[in-house]
């Protein structure tokens, strides 16, 4: 079992988790009143499928019950980093690992 | 409603009627009904934050999976901005128009969950080895002590997880309808330690 670290918890075991898809997806300024029906469904449902270091959403589910987020590795599901909602994601030390395909 | 009137949902359970194993190294019991008042408030803003430890007794805790102790009310920290009122001498209604009254005009959410809960209590020289089967926290004193109150799950419900004393005695506030699967749970997992049931 991982033990993920929760910015307001501390240490906790992966199963307090619900991971949620990408994180870091902002609100259309205009309200999306202006929006085509593409626009809308690229920003509601389509999501990267990055190889490699991926920031998503998780909610403590079973904890405080707040949103943070997540760096993922999705090849070796390595947790690099996790940090509050709302801040940006912290530099990682290995930038090599951010590939892409 | 008059306490006594309120039927708690592990009293099906006969417990009163229940004897218990010689050289039993567990003890679990029915934690009674509390009452308990769930607060939402930015703990940001100072003069709120006193207007609320004024009226319970007892400064809100900010640290994080600690509770403090009042004369007649516990405040358990349950996330940044979310607190856990439990409270001796005031019913849940009673208690949320207090603070509703106290945080007049900011932006707050108090709200009665006496009734969400039910509270089993371990106690014992095993306890903290029958609840390391069900919890997935690590329950030595060294991360997790008196003083201390969590949510976290026991087998698959969520609980708040409390411990009370050294003894260990610890508290876990389950949600109602959740109760006598855990009870069940750890009943079971107590088979080999043998267990006391507290009157």
């Amino acid at each position: 079992m991982l033990l993920i670290e929760c910015p307001h918890c501390g240490p906790r075991a992966e199963t307090e988790y619900a991971g949620c898809s990408e994180a870091h997806i902002a609100r259309p300024e205009s309200g999306g009143l202006d929006m085509t029906d593409a626009e809308w469904v690229e920003w509601v449902f389509w999501r990267k499928n990055t190889k490699g270091v991926y920031l998503e959403r998780w909610n403590h589910a079973a904890g405080c019950r707040r949103w943070i987020n997540c760096m993922r590795d999705t090849v070796t599901n390595e947790i690099l980093a996790t940090y509050k909602a709302g801040e940006k994601p912290p530099k990682i030390a290995d930038a090599e690992r951010e590939y892409k395909f | 409603m008059d306490n006594f009137m309120r039927q708690g949902p592990l009293n099906d359970l006969g417990l009163v009627g229940r004897t218990s194993e010689d050289n039993a190294q567990v003890t679990m019991g029915d934690g009674g009904r509390p009452m308990v008042v769930n607060l939402r408030l930015d703990p940001a803003n100072k003069a709120a934050m006193k207007a609320v430890a004024t009226l319970v007794g007892v400064d809100l805790p900010q640290k994080a999976n600690y509770f403090v102790e009042g004369k007649e009310t516990e405040v358990h920290w349950l996330a940044p901005d979310e607190w856990m009122i439990v409270s001796q001498n005031m019913e849940g209604n009673e208690l949320v128009s207090k603070l509703d009254e106290a945080l007049d005009g900011v932006h707050h959410s108090a709200v009665n969950v006496s009734d969400n809960f039910a509270v089993i209590t371990v106690e014992g020289e095993k306890a903290r080895a029958l609840l390391q089967k069900a919890i997935p926290l690590d329950l030595h004193p060294r991360e997790f002590h008196t003083g201390m109150s969590t949510q976290t799950h026991a087998a698959k419900t969520n609980v708040i997880l409390q411990q009370v004393s050294d003894a260990p005695f610890y508290k876990l506030y389950v949600r109602r309808s959740f109760s006598q699967y855990l009870w069940a749970w750890l009943e079971s997992g107590s088979i080999g330690f043998g267990l006391a049931i507290s009157s």
